[in-house]
């Protein structure tokens, strides 16, 4: 007798732990092993793939409005294997939501749900929930745009409820906004609450299951009884193996899980929920008003009590399919409007510009997040602010908001048609005055602004006859000369004498309208001042009130000129404007 | 419990093959779900990185008087997991002064890493009662060695004389000074 089995006798002895394994293993299958009779089976295999790489998981996450997106960012790109390990547990899930639908449907076409199985129908019910469950409270932990848009639009929801709806979105959200009570609470209920009653109920309802037995389909062969091991238990594991393999492939062909840009309550970012919610979020489109709580609450709710109630109101004993059609229809029903409605809100999405443009920004803000976040480099006060400090990202925030919708700058901005300011793309060099110079009426100059005519120019003769006879253009090499000077002062140049002949060439030729280093002979000219012009001070000057004399004067507020360039200096706090100022003048020439 | 036309237990090579997918599945399931997550959750533990002890600027000479021990924090900017930190305290040492000599002792205790008091004239933890000379040679208790001196160097000129210190940890409880993180 070799040392194992002695030692197994020894066990048995002590615990008749043989008898325990034969009575789970030798249970009878009426009607022989079938693949229909695997997805308990493989639920199970999916609650340990999650129950196994969330507690990994576990071992990094950290639930606090300024660490959840950090932490997760750490895991996925800083420790060898996490992306993989949180791949697996994010199509796990997305496993475990198909495999529920999938035995839920064997359960309800083989009539498994009928007397005296009705218990641990209502079992398989509360199992379905708590999956769902899991589904919404593991969609925030990241705190990334995705889960916050989406579970915020969930928990909404259950506040538009009559009665209790407030009471339980303020207790689902540990108060009335979202912050980090919010996700201290998902993560007890994802890690602590929700696994404990998973594993009660799950016990129970492989208990009556045991009690119960399968439920063979109407036409089986009774005479043919295979046991559960080896006979089922090999089919059952072939399909947990399929599982793994399906979600280990999508989670290296995605490496990983999706990890969007952190959660900003400031942005607006085009919401979606995970895909098997899709069907509800589609519904909601067609309930306005009061009518919302139709979509939101009662038809799921009326779904929910129609399953609920099934083994009640189909109490004929046989299982043929056919004599249960009536009662099956609803169901039919149910899956085909899920279906339907999910293909529409795919389709919409696909066909809706606005919604791919935000899907294409919230891409690049997500980049930009990963680009800075690096490893360990996310500053105390949490990636939030880590982005809101980035010039990059936060300056083309505030371009989008605050100038775009007159100014151009690369990309950026209104079409050429629409843009009614300059337009930036350049700006500060040398071309960029030159063409000023040359024709500033030019439509991506001042042609569609409320300074068109202002400026004359100096090679092309004057409209007016009169002034037009004895106009002589500026020589080419004078214009070089300004715009040398301009271009340096745009540059900072580090010598304060640059470019003197270009200097001493404006104070002679410009002055009569411009401001040069405070001096014009024209104080109820427009012209602004050249002295630093397209430097940080000018630009941030600027930026924060145009009608000052350190840029323009204060005829450029004039309300009368319609559609002037107003002031932010009211509107944006000093760093902004610092920053922006900052982020104009790298992006016109061409930095990235 | 035996089921009519239930086969016996045991016979027939199809038995066999099933047992054989039954137990080789369920190895191969739980060695995919499993060990990634191991090797996840024990990777802190094969990090074998580590940086280099820098120079940091921590008092001033002046500050200091021959003979008296002085508890200084040790400041810098670090990383803790995924964040950075700009100023934060790393740990500190005691500064002993000897003219224009300074010599830095860690204030953690060899053994189990308490923080080392000034008791008397020499030093000891308030843990376990080791007791350290005042130069921060071991006298008695359970320490395994001497407190741990670190590299310091006098800088700056005058009143601006300030001392900088090359801070290190070191591994505790055991008798030879190997350097961690």
């Amino acid at each position: 007798m070799s040392w194992l089995s002695r030692m197994g006798d020894w066990l048995d002895t002590r615990t008749s732990y043989r008898t325990f394994l034969a009575h789970a293993l030798d249970e009878p299958v009426p009607g022989g092993a079938r693949w229909a009779y695997i997805w308990g089976s493989v639920l199970v295999g999916c609650m340990t793939l999650q129950a196994i790489t969330g507690w990994a998981m576990m071992a990094y996450y950290a639930p606090s409005a300024t660490t959840a997106w950090a932490s997760v960012e750490h895991l996925s790109y800083c420790v060898s294997g996490g992306w993989l390990v949180r791949g697996l547990h994010h199509f796990g899930a997305q496993a475990m939501v198909v495999v529920v639908g999938l035995h839920l449907a064997q359960v309800a076409i083989f009539g498994a749900y009928k007397a005296p199985r009705e218990v641990n129908w209502w079992l398989g019910l509360g199992l379905l929930g708590i999956t769902l469950g899991f589904s919404l409270t593991g969609y925030l932990l990241p705190w990334d745009q995705k889960g916050y848009w989406a579970t915020r639009v969930a928990t909404n929801i259950a506040g538009t409820v009559p009665l209790v709806g407030r009471f339980v979105q303020s207790l689902l959200q540990g108060g009335p906004e979202y912050g980090s009570l919010t996700l201290t609470r998902f993560y007890t209920l994802h890690v602590g609450l929700f696994p404990a009653l998973l594993a009660l109920l799950l016990v129970l309802h492989l208990l009556l299951f045991r009690k119960h037995g399968v439920t063979p389909g109407a036409r089986a062969n009774m005479f043919k009884v295979d046991r559960f091991y080896p006979a089922q238990l090999a089919k059952d594991v072939g399909g947990v193996l399929l599982m793994l393999v399906v979600v280990a492939v999508l989670a290296f062909r995605e490496h990983g899980a999706p990890l969007d840009a952190p959660a900003d309550p400031a942005s607006d970012y085009p919401a979606r929920p995970e895909w098997y919610f899709l069907s509800l979020f589609q519904m909601l489109k067609y309930f306005e008003g009061r009518l919302e709580v139709v979509g939101s609450v009662l038809i799921p709710g009326i779904a929910v009590a129609y399953l609920a109630l099934l083994p009640l109101i189909d109490r004929a004993s046989s299982r043929a399919l056919r004599s249960r059609f009536l009662y099956l229809v609803p169901l039919f029903a149910m899956g085909g409007a899920i279906v339907a409605l999910t293909v529409m809100s795919v389709r919409a999405d696909r066909r809706d510009e606005a919604f791919q443009k935000a899907r294409v920004l919230a891409g690049k803000r997500s980049e930009a997040a990963m680009t800075l976040a690096k490893c360990g480099l996310i500053p105390p006060d949490g990636p939030l602010a880590m982005l809101r400090r980035d010039p990059e990202t936060r300056g083309t925030a505030l371009f989008q908001e605050h100038c775009a919708s007159c100014h151009r700058l690369g990309e950026l901005g209104p079409t050429p048609q629409k843009a009614t300011a300059p337009d930036l793309t350049g700006w500060g060099t040398a071309e960029w005055a030159m063409s000023m110079l040359e024709d500033p009426d030019a439509a991506q100059r001042f042609g569609q602004t409320s300074y068109k005519g202002e400026m004359i120019s100096l090679v092309k003769p004057p409209a007016d006859p009169k002034k037009a006879k004895t106009f002589k253009p500026m020589p080419e090499a004078d214009r070089k000369l300004i715009v040398a000077f301009l271009a340096g002062e745009a540059a900072e140049a580090k010598d304060p004498q640059h470019d003197a002949q270009g200097a001493k060439l404006i104070a002679q030729r410009c002055t009569a309208c411009h401001l040069f280093r405070g001096q014009t002979d024209d104080d109820d000219s427009a012209g602004p001042e050249l002295a630093g012009w397209g430097s940080l001070a000018w630009t941030r000057a600027h930026i924060a009130n145009p009608g000052t004399n350190t840029t323009y004067r204060a005829d450029a507020m004039n309300p009368e000129r319609k559609g002037h360039m107003p002031r932010f200096d009211d509107k944006l706090e000093p760093d902004d404007v610092n920053l922006l100022a900052a982020w104009v003048r790298k992006k016109a020439r061409g930095g990235k | 419990m035996r089921h009519p036309g239930m086969a016996p237990p045991g016979k027939g090579d199809r038995r066999g093959a099933l047992r054989t997918i039954v137990l080789g599945g369920s190895a191969v399931f739980v060695a995919g779900a499993a060990g990634p997550a191991l090797r996840v959750a024990m990777a802190p533990a094969f990090d074998s990185s580590r940086t280099e002890a820098r120079w940091l600027r921590i008092a001033r000479l002046s500050d200091l008087k021959d003979g008296e021990p002085k508890r200084v924090p040790v400041i810098s900017d670090t990383t803790d997991a995924w964040t950075k930190y700009a100023r934060e305290n790393l740990g500190a040492v005691w500064l002993l002064r000897d003219r224009d000599e300074v010599r830095a002792l860690s204030v953690t205790c060899p053994h189990l890493g308490c923080g080392i008091e000034k008791v008397n004239k020499g030093f000891g933890c308030p843990c376990h009662t080791s007791a350290f000379d005042p130069s921060g040679k071991r006298v008695s208790g359970p320490s395994p060695r001497d407190m741990d001196a670190l590299e310091t160097r006098v800088i700056g000129d005058g009143a601006e004389r300030s001392i900088e210190v090359r801070f290190k940890k070191f591994r505790q409880g055991v008798p030879d000074r190997e350097e961690i993180g």
